[in-house]
């Protein structure tokens, strides 16, 4: 870590000095680090090795780095990694008043000063590195001026074999812009299918529009200022970019889409995909994210992808997954697990089989059992089947996985008044109790993975305001609209601080970083994000519909937050 | 420089209210419960995910029950997450076995409202988990006052400040 001087504590200066390392003007490209080419012809496994103890702690052997933290404890794993601090994208990062500061090739390798865009040079604050002072730095925690690092750097006892792959690796890493930015202008795609009816495509899509028509037209000043920049303001105006709005859709089978994302990208490479509406799951476009290296941040799903959480895909919740395994810890409190449970669904429609697959295994996994009924392609269920359907269920629980439609017959069987619960998602039913008997809206339970209804205008005061003054307020498509916002707003903010590093991984780190201070949160209580984790929201309501107050939609627990996240 | 930097001291009187929290065998507790004990207390506030200071500050507290030897049966430590919806009892079992933490160093979590009021109730919270500091508390018993240290403190000066608390 660079010795800064003291005002580094001071607290005004701290995002400043956050990017400072990363400003420094004049370095140079990533070819001409010194021994990069080298690096490149004939140390690419050199630097794969490197990459291994950068990322992963693991040294050549096999066995797991080691580092010194406050002076002598040794620590092994993930914590001490080189990665785990200055970040994936060597970049960097700040938490509170500390500073981790980059450690890119280029940057490492350059005279650290504020950049300027005329001469006299700025003043250097810290020297260039050397192989030699890098991997002294490394070992015994000494800067390239001769200073001590900062306590928080742990000091590494590599030997001099391990320094030069390390040392490799970080020759690698550097702050040249990935694809979809070039010097005017910044690519981003958002993601639709044509299975998603045309109103609430349209009312999305129209945020993206707007937001991206309003952008421009603020910074189109700041972009022509950047040619005649004062000396000592050229980084505040040079990352200025036009944002290039490309909208991808996807036609035909989930299975069909990752070629025509790839046609796509190739056509067109983005920086990053904002927000995203498909009709299905979200998988087959996070595969694609991941296999790309590109950011695909807050989708508006139901059905993400949570076996393996991915690095370049950020989510606003784990959906309908979420909402099961809320129900099962709910069953569970209220002692309901034991039966008789019954739970109904749509086989082969993903948005009702896939909360009903997490149920079944989530019961199971606490030692219950549930009967599992799935309803065909087809015609809703008529009164008679849901009334053999409810009598399995009677005197206990039935969870259905369905929509209104869907349950039109069983309000009408009368069969609901055996049941004890009756469990439903608004996310699949809706948030009124439309044509449900009143007798069956005292034991009707409905889990809720958004803030109630009675708090969303609060929440929504920003953007139902933004989208009225556009003239494209779609109430019907409420939820959308208002993930499309803030994925946008959040996107816009990453740029910003982000300055002029196009570069993805930082994008998401940013995003780790600020998600939790977003002063707009969509329809979500709170959404916050850190290194590794990537989704916002995670819990959900039981509610139920108030006959006192008009069948609003009302919570009877807490914000439940389940164990199995 | 900031190599030489030191912590800053301070004794303060907290006005606590209970709080429900969660412990890391999962089971259900409450602030006053877990400081109600006649032993000295040591308190900092981490989260699993953290990049930055956690590492540094829970490897602190590995260290200082690693000086204390035997006498730290004789100390109740205690992390609080400040990522609670993201920190579960299995994620924190995790974590403090990555550290070796022995049965005197406990990790809380519980439902994030709480865990506001209790980082408000030691004037720790900052609004979002990244702008979080490194700050240690310790009182010898329940009628002594807090003695906080603000910044990075090494295990050999909290072990120091808790000599000269406990020898007073």
């Amino acid at each position: 870590m660079i010795a800064w001087p003291q005002i580094v504590r001071s607290a005004p200066l701290v995002l400043l000095l956050a990017c400072a390392d990363a400003w420094a003007s004049g370095w140079p490209a990533a070819g001409e680090v010194p021994g990069a080419a080298t690096t490149a012809a004939a140390g690419g496994e050199a630097a794969a090795a490197g990459a291994r103890i950068y990322h992963d702690g693991v040294l050549p052997s096999g066995a797991p780095m080691r580092g010194l933290v406050q002076g002598d404890i040794a620590l092994s794993g993930q914590q001490v990694t080189c990665g785990w601090c200055h970040r994936r994208s060597g970049l960097g990062a700040t938490e509170g008043q500390e500073v981790v500061p980059a450690v890119t090739g280029d940057i490492l390798y350059a005279p650290l000063r504020t950049p300027t865009s005329k001469p006299p040079l700025a003043p250097v604050l810290r020297p260039p590195y050397t192989d030699a002072t890098l991997k002294r730095a490394i070992r015994d925690g000494i800067g390239a001026d001769g200073e001590p690092f900062d306590p928080l750097m742990p000091r590494y006892p590599l030997d001099d074999r391990q320094l030069d792959l390390l040392v490799a690796y970080l020759k690698t890493l550097n702050t040249a812009p990935d694809p979809g930015v070039d010097d005017k202008t910044i690519h981003f795609a958002t993601i639709v299918s044509d299975g998603v009816e045309p109103a609430r495509r349209k009312a999305f899509l129209d945020v993206l529009e707007a937001f991206f028509a309003q952008k421009n037209v603020e910074t189109r000043n700041e972009s022509r200022r950047a040619a005649h920049a004062p000396r000592h303001k050229a980084w505040a105006y040079e990352p200025y970019r036009k944002w290039d709005l490309h909208v991808w859709t996807l036609a035909g089978a989930p299975e069909s889409w990752p070629a025509q994302l790839a046609a796509e990208q190739a056509e067109r490479p983005v920086f990053a995909v904002i927000s995203g509406l498909v009709d299905g799951p979200w998988q087959p476009v996070h595969d694609f994210c991941e296999a790309q290296a590109l950011p695909c941040l807050f989708p508006s799903t139901d059905l993400p992808a949570t076996a393996a959480p991915g690095f370049y895909t950020v989510y606003l919740s784990r959906g309908l997954g979420l909402e099961a395994d809320v129900a099962t810890r709910h069953l569970a409190d209220e002692g309901l697990l034991d039966g008789p449970l019954v739970q109904v669904y749509r086989a082969n429609a993903p948005r009702s089989q896939a909360p009903a697959e997490r149920f079944a295994a989530q019961v199971r996994a606490r030692g219950g059992d549930v009967t599992e009924i799935a309803i065909p392609a087809g015609a809703a269920p008529d009164a008679d089947r849901w009334q053999a359907i409810a009598g399995q269920a009677a005197g206990g629980v039935l969870v259905a996985w369905l929509d209104g439609a869907d349950l039109q017959g069983l309000w009408a069987s009368g069969a609901a008044a055996g049941l004890r619960r009756l469990y439903l998602s608004t996310a699949l039913y809706g948030e009124t109790p439309g044509a449900m008997p009143a007798a069956v809206r005292e034991r009707a339970r409905l889990v809720h993975a958004h803030a109630l209804p009675a708090e969303r205008s609060r929440l929504l005061v920003r953007s139902t305001g933004w989208l009225r003054a556009k003239g494209i307020y779609a109430p019907q498509a409420l939820r959308e609209q208002a993930n499309a916002f803030f994925a946008l707003s959040l996107t816009g903010g990453a740029l910003r601080v982000m300055r002029g590093f196009f570069v993805r991984d930082y994008l998401i780190e940013k995003l780790e970083h600020m998600t939790e201070n977003a002063t707009y949160t969509s329809i979500y209580e709170r959404t916050a994000i850190a290194p590794g984790q990537r989704f916002a929201s995670h819990g959900a309501y039981i509610t139920r519909f108030d006959p006192a107050a008009d069948d609003a939609l009302i919570a009877v627990t807490d914000w439940i937050v389940p164990q199995a996240d | 420089m900031l190599a030489n930097r030191k912590y800053e001291r301070s004794e303060h009187q907290y006005r606590l209210t209970d709080h429900a929290l969660v412990s890391m065998d999962g089971s259900p507790t409450t602030l006053v419960e877990e400081l109600a004990v006649p032993k000295p207390v040591l308190i900092n506030f981490i989260f699993t995910t953290c990049s930055t200071i956690c590492p540094v500050m829970s490897a602190t507290f590995a260290k200082v029950q690693d000086e204390l030897g035997p006498e730290a049966s004789e100390v109740r430590m205690l992390s609080f997450s400040i990522d609670p919806e993201y920190d579960t009892p299995a994620r924190l079992r995790a974590y403090a076995a990555q550290f070796g933490a022995g049965d005197q160093w406990q990790f809380l979590t519980g439902d994030m409202d709480e865990l506001i009021a209790v980082q408000k109730a030691f004037d720790v919270y900052r609004g979002n988990k990244m702008n979080h500091e490194p700050t240690t508390l310790m009182r010898r018993s329940p009628d002594d006052p807090w003695v906080r240290l603000d910044g990075i403190a090494s295990a050999a000066d909290i072990v120091a400040e808790y000599r000269r608390l406990v020898a007073r």
